[in-house]
């Protein structure tokens, strides 16, 4: 159990003091272990275009390490991948994708389509599911029609496709409700860009683990912009 | 023609010095001296057809097939050692599978062809192991792509994509004749009919024991599924190319009395 300690140290256990210190004075009492670095990301669609964002921070638990910690890696032309959860494990299996989407490439000599990736990654997350990557990860590409793919899945890979929106981190129940609000079909990339940032933006403001800056890319078919937003540096 | 092994041919492990690996040509010689198996890509599918010798009147007709469904998009033929070929058959269909589970869509016929050769392949590189006796004719569909192919591995663990490709005792004759047809305008139903004459045609009536033809297709009209030609078709494109086959005879016994008389 976790002890927390406000004021002067008593004569106690000195890992448990150590580790409420490392956590900057208040701890959490119970922590999950996908909330110890915190983060959030939101996907949409939009008129054959997907926009997906991130917030940057890295934390250790209370304390922020990082205001410029990219969550959303580039695989292809057309594809991103997001991955929300412990920063070690998101590292991880972003390099162990782009490995495996590397040798696909080489071998099938043609590029990997969203819906593949998002079949493998399924598949690559319940390898370990009795010792699971502590990540969320979240999917959004255009297929080879350039129409919008998005797919999130859990930590053993238990995925959902959908056609508007996906979300994940640690501030879901915001991104969630910021989402189903301003939500609408078939927007411009203008359009989408605005509404992603407004959403993700106001989520991460109630959420203490989130926030600390934000990446959102938007993909067409002609290509990938990607811009920071100035949001809240707390 | 052949030089002797003479201690090069023990292992498959064992380069000869004049660079042979003497154990992949034996199981290669395994594969020729079989019955004959072919296939042919046509510009709306691909046909193959195996001639199945009978070692025994007593066997069913229509069991103990010499063409296997790998899976929905994809089939293999095959000549030589029947148990190899069904080792080899079951490896295909677990390759195919692990792909659909790991990558959600049906094995590209590239990948399935490589996956089958790097397997044989894997058995001439190793001194406790035997090559495969057997040769493979693999027809797949990519549904992404939407292409159908053609390919043949060898007992070396070689794959090539092919138009035509043969294996077994009558390949050379098979080759030939696949050579003639114009595999740029040859449909499916002419192809099966092709098939059927050539392998009928190759077969030695007074030397080779008695045989039951077997016929595949992956076409548009089978959906694009590997599957058996359907009885009825498969008896009349025989009785076709039997028929073919005797007009052709009667004509060149027409023509050597005609030589005759003029002579």
């Amino acid at each position: 159990s976790r002890e927390v300690h406000q004021g002067p140290r008593s004569s106690r256990d000195v890992a448990a003091v150590a580790a409420a210190v490392a956590a900057a004075g208040v701890g959490q009492s119970t922590m999950s272990i996908l909330e110890y670095n915190g983060g959030a990301i939101i996907a949409m669609t939009g008129k054959n275009c997907v926009a997906i964002a991130c917030d940057t921070r890295l934390g250790l638990q209370q304390q922020t390490v990082s205001c410029d910690f990219q969550k959303i890696f580039k695989m292809n032309d057309k594809l991103m991948l997001g991955v929300t959860g412990l920063a070690t494990d998101v590292l991880t299996l972003q390099q162990l994708l782009k490995f495996k989407l590397n040798m696909y490439k080489l071998r099938e000599e043609r590029e990997m389509k969203p819906e593949t990736f998002s079949w493998l990654l399924t598949s690559v997350l319940y390898e370990k599911r009795f010792g699971p990557y502590f990540t969320e990860p979240v999917v959004a590409g255009l297929n080879e029609k350039n129409e919008p793919f998005l797919s999130a899945m859990d930590l053993i890979g238990a995925p959902v496709m959908t056609k508007d929106f996906v979300v994940s981190g640690t501030c879901t129940a915001n991104l969630n409700g910021m989402c189903e609000t301003m939500y609408r079909p078939d927007m411009e990339p203008d359009d989408l860009f605005e509404t992603i940032s407004q959403c993700l933006l106001a989520s991460v403001d109630r959420d203490a683990l989130s926030g600390w800056g934000a990446m959102v890319h938007v993909i067409t078919p002609e290509g990938t912009t990607s811009r920071r937003l100035k949001g809240r540096q707390d | 023609m052949s030089s002797t092994g003479s201690g090069y041919d023990l292992s498959p492990t064992t380069f000869s010095p004049e660079g042979r690996i003497f154990q992949v040509e034996y199981a290669t010689k395994a594969v020729e001296n079989s019955g004959t198996s072919m296939g042919i890509r046509c510009t709306d599918g691909v046909v193959m057809g195996v001639e199945k010798v009978l070692l025994s009147k007593l066997l069913k007709k229509g069991a103990n097939k010499q063409i296997a469904t790998i899976s929905e998009h994809s089939g293999m033929a095959f000549s030589g050692f029947g148990p190899d070929s069904r080792q080899l058959v079951n490896r295909a269909r677990e390759e195919a599978h692990s792909y659909d589970d790991t990558y959600g869509s049906a094995i590209p016929p590239n990948v399935l062809a490589e996956r089958m050769s790097q397997y044989m392949h894997y058995f001439t590189l190793h001194g406790a192991l035997r090559p495969f006796g057997t040769g493979a004719i693999v027809a797949a569909y990519d549904p992404e792509r939407k292409e159908h192919q053609l390919y043949m591995i060898e007992p070396s663990g070689v794959n090539f994509r092919f138009y035509g490709c043969a294996l077994g005792k009558g390949r050379q004759g098979a080759k030939t004749e696949i050579e003639k047809l114009d595999l740029n305008t040859l449909t499916c139903r002419q192809a099966l009919k092709e098939v059927a004459r050539i392998i009928h045609i190759l077969h030695d009536e007074a030397k080779d024991k008695p045989f039951e033809l077997e016929l595949s297709w992956l076409c548009a009209e089978s959906g694009w599924k590997h599957t058996y030609v359907p009885a009825a078709l498969k008896t009349e494109v025989e009785e076709a190319a039997k028929k073919e086959i005797e007009d052709a005879e009667m004509e060149e016994d027409e023509e050597e009395d005609e030589e005759e008389e003029k002579a």
